[in-house]
């Protein structure tokens, strides 16, 4: 495995995204914080026993700190131990410089992109990035903003970063057609994983998670290749965790990997940081992590029927539970592997599923081997 | 909401950059096969995997409903898939344009 860096470039951003845990602040990381963070980024390496690291570009807005990432990227590229980089980025203010520069270090781009609901869950804030060149106005919305580069935005991407909470479960299988009309064909929706979920809501998103999965499958019927982020991770967990053994964590966080705030302190992950607990200092223990959050020592995951498969969620919400899974969590992961072992055995003889599965393996590292 | 008189302010400060430049190829690494996945399935059907049939057969209790989590169909409809996709030319596959971005 390797050790995952997220590098939080600047905590400011552009959009007023009401869900966001980061706060907005005016913080920029400099090069010289980015320089120094590389020696200790391999005393954290050799801590937690990893030979090499990945980058993610995270903030706020990482493209806000756009000369950061321009000295930041080649450095990465001409590190023999960095196995590749990407950018968490809301994509506003890609341009073709910027693109053309993304492409030529092969740098990876994951989107923030809500979809349908986008503008009101993703306001542009009243500043420069967020007017239209041509007329010196605001766009109206980010949608309209996104129409003025559709182009470029679809040449870049092939999926986007769509997070599933309760407010906008009821719009998942809408969202989801929305995104195919984009030109978005394997939208990663991602579950919340916070202890924000009511019995109600639970039973709402069981709902609309079988609507999705029907339509995901009338999707396939047709030919369609696309994906559902959740079911498509759930399907390659079970895949690995019953023929190769399940991951050993489900997050990087802390146990092999850590964020890099743009005051030059490390800590296990924005959310983390976000409270300013656990720093990986000198005092920082990667052991204790490692045993204590190894989905395969839960006491609690001892009967269920996904022991085998599943990786018990996010470690940031599993310290303010106690240390232990999330209850509503749990109840999640059951609803979505169903649904995901439905998708693969009514989909099993459809040639465009078989690809997509192919597809998917050569696409992820099988790191979760014994 | 719009003022065509407001001067927006950047957010973005000028910090100067100076780099060096030399191409490096990055490639994945540890990926699995499709003969690779095909053995381990047959593994995992003969029993030698670590599929365990406590957690197999449980009987889910104390949740809000009763899942079907069959293991057993999921590595059949899997070994299925995998010797479709094999009787198939490589060339005629499925590719997307860009590597999916998975986290």
């Amino acid at each position: 495995m390797s050790f995952t860096l997220e590098v939080s470039v600047t905590e400011k951003c552009n959009l007023g995204c009401p869900y966001c845990y980061v706060a907005n602040k005016p913080t920029y990381m400099t090069k010289e914080v980015f320089d120094a963070g590389i020696p200790y980024l391999y005393n954290l390496m050799k801590r937690s026993n990893e030979r090499d690291y990945f980058v993610s570009f995270f903030g706020g807005e990482p493209l806000l700190n756009w000369e950061l990432m321009e000295h930041a990227i080649p450095f990465l590229h001409n590190d023999p131990k960095c196995r590749g980089f990407n950018v968490i980025s809301n994509l506003t203010m890609l341009d073709d410089e910027k693109a053309e520069f993304l492409k030529k270090y092969n740098c990876g781009i994951s989107w923030s992109f809500d979809g349908m609901g986008s503008n009101e869950s993703r306001p542009l804030l009243p500043i420069l990035e967020n007017t239209n060149p041509e007329t010196g106005e605001l766009f109206d919305g980010i949608l309209d903003l996104y129409n003025q580069k559709r182009d470029l935005l679809i040449e870049m991407v092939n999926g986007c970063k769509v997070m599933i909470w309760p407010g906008n479960t009821t719009e998942m299988t809408e969202n989801f057609e929305f995104l195919l009309e984009w030109g978005v064909e394997h939208p990663d929706f991602s579950i919340v994983r916070d202890d924000v979920w009511t019995q109600e809501d639970l039973h709402v998103f069981h709902d609309e998670l079988i609507r999705l999965t029907d339509t995901y499958i009338d999707k396939l019927k047709a030919g369609i290749p696309c994906s559902v982020g959740f079911l498509r991770l759930s399907i390659l967990d079970t895949l690995f965790g019953l023929t190769k053994g399940k991951r050993k964590h489900g997050c990087f966080a802390g146990v092999n990997g850590g964020v890099l705030m743009s005051s030059g302190e490390f800590y296990p992950c924005a959310r983390f940081a976000s409270k300013k607990i656990m720093q990986m200092d000198e005092k920082y223990n990667f052991e204790y992590f490692q045993e204590k959050f190894a989905p395969g020592n839960y006491n609690k995951c001892e009967e269920c029927r996904l022991r085998q498969v599943c990786n018990a969620g996010c470690t940031y919400s599993q310290v303010m539970n106690g240390n232990k899974p999330v209850d509503s969590i749990c109840e999640i992961y059951l609803m979505t592997y169903e649904q995901a072992m439905r998708v693969v055995h009514e989909c099993k003889d459809l040639p465009v599923f078989q690809d997509l599965m192919v597809h998917w393996l050569n696409d992820v590292k099988s790191e979760n081997s014994n | 909401m719009t003022d065509k008189k407001r001067k927006y302010k950047s957010l973005i400060h000028d910090v100067p950059n100076k780099v060096e430049i030399q191409k490096k190829e990055h490639e994945m690494q540890n990926v699995l096969t499709v003969e690779e996945l095909e053995e381990q399935l047959e593994e995992a059907i003969k029993g030698k995997a670590r599929v365990d049939s406590k957690y197999v057969d449980y009987q889910s209790r104390g949740h809000l409903y009763d899942y079907k989590i069959n293991y057993t169909e999921f590595l059949d409809d899997m070994a299925h898939i995998m010797r479709e996709v094999k009787a198939r030319p490589e060339e005629e596959r499925y590719k997307s344009r860009v590597p999916l971005m998975i986290q």
